[in-house]
């Protein structure tokens, strides 16, 4: 039996990436891009869900769970920083989007940087006082943070109380596309543009100084400092980063959903975040997607097991997490051996 | 007699005081560092040799006492800008950033002192590029220096004992400090390699960078320092020469401790 703790399909892929010549990497990214692009339009038995449409299984939660565990991986991933209350940036998203399509004339487009910023904004109001402690600490903090919001939603009647938001406009049609709350699918493209902007932009990061800086502070917080690294200003970005991405989802999804309450954003939704990034591989990005897409995706082709799916899943985390500690595909930086060209 | 250092103070450490609870760990400890100097501080163990370089580079507040570099006080800066204002270390238990090659490592510190922030990292705005190629050049030079360029692409966590002691100077030498805190530097080199850090220190000297080293290794000590403090039970007990220092009484009593009946 193949030593599959061992198997590093990053090291496989990642030789022959290195070889591959420009056309030939151009070609494998717009295969790679169409391919996600064109998901929807395929009707597969074996990849399809029995019991809910396979379309909108696409949006949400795989989309859905994959632009949000890219974002809360800047946090956790990349910096280290346990963060439990992601929830409250995707809540913060969302209600911003739902307040100003209901109150304003702005359109989807208009608001959704509004989102980002609110969430953003929320970022550095909860980042700057709690990012001065660590660990265990941090992480209750932010535990609170994710409840907070939600309750404080619950309790403040001008944005729904607990019946929450209703009758929230879609974004208005582009490019021929209709956002209506029968299709799905433009939903779908439109996170999925999103999610490669994100990719773009934290690969790029992770390649450059913030990356380098990130990293060093998960690696040991008080040598970064040491080495001249703003620690706080870094982690705090990270939280800023983290939070755009989580407001931008809350956008989309209460442009798709129509209706929000309260009872949506709970801890669940941040542990189960938070278990796409672990289960993926903390760090890396193909990782913590294909983390999002397994943990979307398996409840729902589960179904046909009824009550007892959620005790198979589980169990098959379980499982996984024995055989892959580190995840399904961990953050593992290719070594290189001797002189570099 | 080793050479004489007239050159200005850079480093000036007045009436340290430090106290944990109620120890009180270092007790009126000046200390200074001058321009192209090699300085030692040596003392048995638990002297208080590590506590000087943690309050100097920021990581504790002392109770009273001064630390300046070329004039500038130093207590109270976090200390990340204290590392940029001239005081980079090394650590006694070696901390490098495992998961990170040896060139990111050096980069990393290199990176402190470029001022392009993140935003222009994200667009690749032309002073980022430029701040990036400044990073990664100095990391392959100072990688060269010591005699560790093959190695760049490897993680530090997988490099030999030796190197990733040399990989630490290399790290704290990219924040261009004015002056260089080895905290052991040797501990744990056969003769041989006690002897190449000698010549890597005085090297390092020789491009311009002051250093102050901790230091249990007489030999080595006595033969690349400028001159010698000695630290006992929180207390200078003596500096000088190594020469001064290799004769004196108090020095040798603190090292061999004092026969009950001579006392």
């Amino acid at each position: 039996m193949p030593d599959l703790s061992r198997f590093n399909l990053r090291d496989r892929f990642g030789d022959w990436w290195d070889k591959a010549s420009p056309i030939q990497r151009g070609f494998t990214r717009v295969f790679v891009i169409s391919l996600f692009y064109a998901l929807p339009l395929i009707n597969n038995p074996v990849i399809d869900t029995p019991e809910t449409s396979f379309q909108s299984v696409l949006f949400y939660p795989l989309a859905m769970f994959s632009l949000m565990a890219v974002g809360l991986n800047v946090v956790v991933g990349k910096s280290g920083i346990l963060d439990l209350g992601y929830v409250a940036f995707f809540a913060i998203g969302a209600y911003t989007y739902a307040m100003f399509a209901l109150k304003t004339s702005l359109i989807f487009w208009e608001i959704l940087p509004l989102a980002m910023g609110f969430a953003m904004l929320a970022g550095v109001i909860l980042g700057l006082p709690a990012l001065r402690l660590r660990g265990d600490y941090l992480a209750i903090i932010t535990l609170g943070f994710g409840e907070i919001v939600r309750i404080v939603a619950i309790n403040t009647e001008a944005i729904g109380g607990a019946a929450g938001l209703t009758s929230i406009p879609g974004p208005p049609a582009f490019l021929g596309y209709e956002f209506t709350v029968m299709d799905p699918r433009p939903y779908y493209w439109l996170t999925l543009t999103l999610l490669a902007l994100v990719i773009w932009g934290v690969l790029r990061l992770s390649h450059r100084k913030p990356g380098r800086a990130w990293e060093a502070i998960r690696e040991d917080e008080d040598v970064a400092e040491f080495m001249g690294v703003s620690t706080l200003k870094y982690k705090l970005w990270a939280f800023i980063i983290g939070g755009a991405v989580g407001g931008a989802a809350g956008a989309v999804y209460a442009s798709q959903i129509r209706s929000i309450q309260p009872e949506m954003f709970t801890l669940n939704l941040s542990i189960m975040i938070l278990a796409c990034v672990v289960f993926g591989g903390m760090g890396n990005i193909w990782g913590v997607i294909l983390g999002a897409v397994l943990l979307g995706y398996l409840p729902e082709k589960l179904r046909f097991l009824s009550e007892t799916r959620i005790i198979f899943f589980g169990l098959l985390m379980v499982v996984m997490m024995n055989i892959r500690p580190n995840g399904l595909l961990p953050r593992k930086k290719r070594e290189v051996v001797g002189e570099k060209k | 007699m080793s050479q004489q250092v007239s050159g200005k103070k850079i480093l000036e450490v007045k009436d340290l005081v430090v106290k944990f609870g109620g120890v009180t760990a270092l007790d009126s400890v000046n200390l200074h560092v001058s321009e192209g100097e090699i300085a030692a501080l040596i003392g048995p163990n638990g002297a208080g040799k590590t506590t000087v370089f943690n309050i100097v580079t920021g990581y504790y507040t002392p109770a009273s006492g001064s630390v300046t570099v070329e004039g500038n006080a130093m207590i109270g800066l976090r200390p990340y800008k204290i590392a940029r204002s001239g005081l980079a270390r090394t650590f006694q238990n070696i901390r490098l950033f495992g998961d990170m090659t040896a060139l990111e490592n050096v980069a990393t510190a290199a990176d402190a002192l470029n001022k392009s922030g993140l935003v222009g990292s994200l667009f690749g705005v032309p002073r980022s590029r430029r701040d990036e190629k400044r990073s990664m050049e100095k990391a392959h030079e100072l990688l060269t220096f010591i005699g560790l360029d093959h190695r760049a692409g490897q993680l530090s966590r997988n490099l030999p004992y030796g190197d990733q002691r040399r990989l630490e100077i290399a790290r704290a030498l990219a924040l261009e400090p004015k002056v260089l805190l080895l905290d052991e530097p040797a501990a744990g080199f056969n003769p041989q390699e006690k002897v190449e850090l000698g010549e890597l220190i005085k090297r390092i000297r020789d491009r311009g960078h002051a250093v102050l080293l901790i230091e249990h290794d007489m030999s080595l000590v006595m033969k690349i320092s400028d001159r010698v403090s000695v630290l006992d039970f929180g207390k200078k007990i003596a500096e000088g020469t190594p020469s001064e220092i290799q004769n004196n009484q108090r020095v040798i009593d603190a090292y061999l401790g004092v026969a009950e009946d001579a006392s």
